[in-house]
């Protein structure tokens, strides 16, 4: 069993299949949508895919046999570390619990893994530290 | 006030609390026109009472509960550093400048040890709705340091999360840096020249809704 972040982009054509449906019931995975905006120009859809590590391989498989542009999402947003203060402000405002503050220390952590892509975070820093990741902004797709 | 989400969905404080130097010497007593300071990561000055200086505020444990005194402070911008001095920015509010102030507090009697050993237990903040448009919009609940730091408190039966709009993490080492100087003989503390007015109102400028107008 696994669990991995997904961005799937759709193109036009492609908003009139269920594949959704096809990964969860074809392919039994648990299926997280985090974030869909898609509509009759295509759009994008940021998902969790939970499963057997095997199954979830089929699922980009068949994801990608459909022609949807798919990649595992491993970094959403980017934090500067230099300009970082771990001030805080982020830690209230991210509604999955991805920043932490430790105590200990009064550092600021950021747990990547529960990041949902909301965005709430990008424009709550005052430092300005925080930005989209390079590997999705190198594309122009993730934004 | 940093980003707020709606229906008391984050809540946010400012100040490092226990670690201010205007919470460790609420009445000015040791801080005045010429103290020499940890600024930004040199050594700057106190030049004389902050905008919106005033001591008609209410108290708690010998400190106030709510913006008390200030500090205009001077110093040479060369001998500072990215670490201690950094531009900010809010958004839908305005640029604003991080600046790291360090204040030694010489303990000259009781009163003094008594002062600088107050905790965030013992500070208290209002709690106010910035949905209300009104400057007079009555607070909420009163929340002491220890709790707003702890990272949940409740308002309105409400848990709700808070963040910090200062880094506590740069407030400790400014702290233990300026303690370092002081010990290396770098950083010599010194007596005010003039000491900030013990008396001073602020008349606030009523702002209203538009429709109480």
């Amino acid at each position: 069993m696994g669990s991995s972040k997904f961005i799937l982009e759709f193109t036009p054509d492609l908003v009139k299949e269920p594949i959704v449906y096809r990964l969860s019931l074809d392919l039994g995975l648990l299926v997280n949508i985090l974030r869909a905006e898609i509509d009759e120009n295509g759009g994008r859809m940021i998902m969790v895919l939970e499963g057997d590590t095997k199954r979830i391989k089929e699922g980009i498989q068949f994801l990608e046999r459909s022609n949807v542009q798919v990649r595992e999402m491993t970094e959403y947003v980017r934090r500067d570390q230099a300009r970082c203060t771990d001030c805080g402000v982020c830690v209230s405002i991210c509604p999955v619990h991805a920043y932490e503050l430790d105590r200990s220390d009064y550092h600021v952590e950021f747990h990547a893994e529960k990041c949902i892509a909301c965005g709430l975070c990008l424009d709550a820093c005052p430092a300005a530290a925080i930005s989209i990741g390079a590997k999705e902004d190198r594309t122009g797709n993730c934004i | 006030m940093g980003k707020l989400l709606p229906w008391n969905g984050n809540a946010t404080y400012c100040s490092a609390g226990q670690l201010s130097p205007l919470l460790n010497d609420p009445n000015l007593r040791t801080i005045g026109l010429g103290t020499r300071i940890f600024l930004g990561g040199g050594i700057g000055y106190v030049a004389w009472e902050g905008t919106h200086y005033k001591t008609n505020v209410p108290t708690k444990n010998g400190v106030p509960t709510a913006a008390a005194r200030a500090l205009a402070v001077i110093g040479d911008l060369k001998q500072m550093s990215p670490g201690y001095l950094r531009a900010l920015h809010f958004h839908k509010y305005g640029t604003s400048l991080c600046v790291g102030i360090g204040v030694p507090i010489p303990i000259l009697d009781e009163d003094m040890i008594k002062a600088v050993s107050i905790r965030d237990e013992q500070i208290f903040a209002p709690v106010l709705d910035y949905a209300v448009q009104s400057r007079s919009r009555r607070p909420l609940k009163e929340l002491s340091y220890a709790e707003l730091r702890s990272g949940k408190v409740e308002i309105n039966d409400k848990e709700v999360r808070t963040s910090s709009l200062s880094s506590y993490r740069k407030a400790r080492e400014v702290a233990t840096k300026l303690k370092q100087w002081i010990s290396e003989g770098r950083f010599q503390v010194s007596q005010p020249v003039e000491l900030s007015p013990a008396e001073q109102v602020q008349k606030p400028f009523e702002i209203r809704a538009q429709g109480e107008v």
